[in-house]
């Protein structure tokens, strides 16, 4: 698998970044200014705007290799939003993507840290540690930090994990909402990135706004559901790729990519 | 039916906000000069141009999945006109594309187009 490569600052993008969402909506205006629209639901791209600036030479030849490597448009490659939460169904644990241990026990509809009642409260009824898991498709060469929103008083465990790396921290919550992370980079050739909360038996948390991001430390929480920040196929927008090169080992670029949003 | 998110200070829009208001006239021009003219609308229609920045990254992933909610142009949503506070009901997105530019740690910046239907 092709994988966009991460800076040596271990992010994917700089600022600015921009991501353009396109839809295709067919329309028909009437004299009367009466609307009728047809949606065209297979029909939308996501696109991005890569500026980069004062990459080093060896940055700009990893771009570089996965360019040639890709032939410009014509291949696929797998791309991390580096402005998205890598989880999808962040609030909703009972979702096909999330595997979650037998003896784990989820109730929906507790108060969450925003106000409103999207926390989940998980609880181990066995006798050994149960977790709530999402596995990704994602280099075990990059960075990644994994946060979640707990409440109430227990003990847990965030862990991230790929090709037998692991790297996890234990947190006892108290009772009000915070926000805990883990970040690690496996540094293997694994191909799947494992993002797990962990509870030890008999305790019990509230859980919300699970989070993975493809950089050492959390961003702003955003809410998913079907959707990731995870391209599976995404593409070089355009067949022919500029660097300018400002100074010695200082190279700049804005490369385009885009994907479908699913 | 879906409101138009608000931003964290309660406001929908910030300065410079762009209001326009829509007619469509059909004017026949006759050989000695003269003119009818013929109203298609049975009244106005409302347009907004929505230009935010400085938006933290919560700000900017409600516009988002507004936007992804709303199918770019073809859902329909109420929206309340920062100018006045009227109530608008039907009104939707003019445009089936959106950007959303992260200029910097909670920086964001976007654009959308209101529309009123009728």
């Amino acid at each position: 698998m092709r994988f966009f490569p991460q800076l040596e600052t271990h992010t994917a993008g700089q600022y600015p970044l921009t991501r353009e969402r396109h839809e295709r909506v067919v329309r028909y205006e009437s004299l009367d200014g009466r609307m009728r629209t047809f949606y065209d639901g297979q029909a939308g791209r996501v696109r991005w705007a890569l500026r980069y600036d004062g990459l080093t030479d060896g940055e700009r030849a990893a771009i570089d290799a996965l360019y040639q490597e890709c032939e410009g448009r014509l291949q696929t490659f797998i791309f991390l939003d580096p402005a998205a939460n890598l989880l999808r169904w962040s609030e909703d644990y009972t979702q096909g993507a999330w595997t979650v241990d037998p003896l784990m026990m989820q109730e929906q509809g507790w108060d969450d840290p925003w106000g409103m009642t999207r926390g989940t409260r998980i609880a181990n009824t066995g006798i050994a540690p149960q977790r709530v898991a999402q596995t990704i498709t994602a280099s075990g060469q990059h960075q990644y930090c994994l946060s979640a929103y707990v409440g109430g008083m227990g003990q847990f465990r965030l862990r991230i994990d790929a090709g037998g790396f692991l790297a996890e921290r234990t947190f006892t919550s108290q009772s009000a909402w915070n926000r805990y992370s883990v970040s690690f980079r496996p540094g293997s050739d694994a191909e799947q990135v494992t993002f797990s909360l962990y509870l030890e038996p008999g305790q019990s948390v509230k859980v919300s706004g699970m989070q993975a991001d493809a950089q050492p430390a959390p961003g702003g929480y955003r809410r998913t559901n079907s959707r990731s920040g995870v391209y599976l196929n995404a593409r070089f927008a355009e067949d022919e790729l500029t660097w300018v090169q400002q100074a010695p080992n200082h190279n700049a670029a804005e490369i385009l990519i885009e994907s479908r949003p699913f | 039916m879906q409101e138009f998110p608000r931003l964290k200070t309660g406001a929908v829009a910030q300065y410079p906000a762009r209001r326009a208001t829509r007619y469509s006239t059909q004017v026949m021009r006759f050989v000695d000069g003269s003119e009818q003219r013929f109203r298609e609308f049975s009244g106005p229609l409302r347009r907004w141009v929505i230009e935010l920045s400085t938006l933290d990254e919560e700000e900017m992933d409600a516009l988002e999945a507004f936007f992804l909610s709303e199918q770019g142009g073809h859902g329909t949503f109420t929206f309340v006109d920062p100018w006045d506070e009227s109530e608008y009901e039907e009104c939707s997105l003019e445009d089936p594309s959106a950007f959303f530019q992260f200029t910097g740690f909670n920086d964001g910046r976007t654009r959308l187009v209101v529309r009123q239907n009728r």
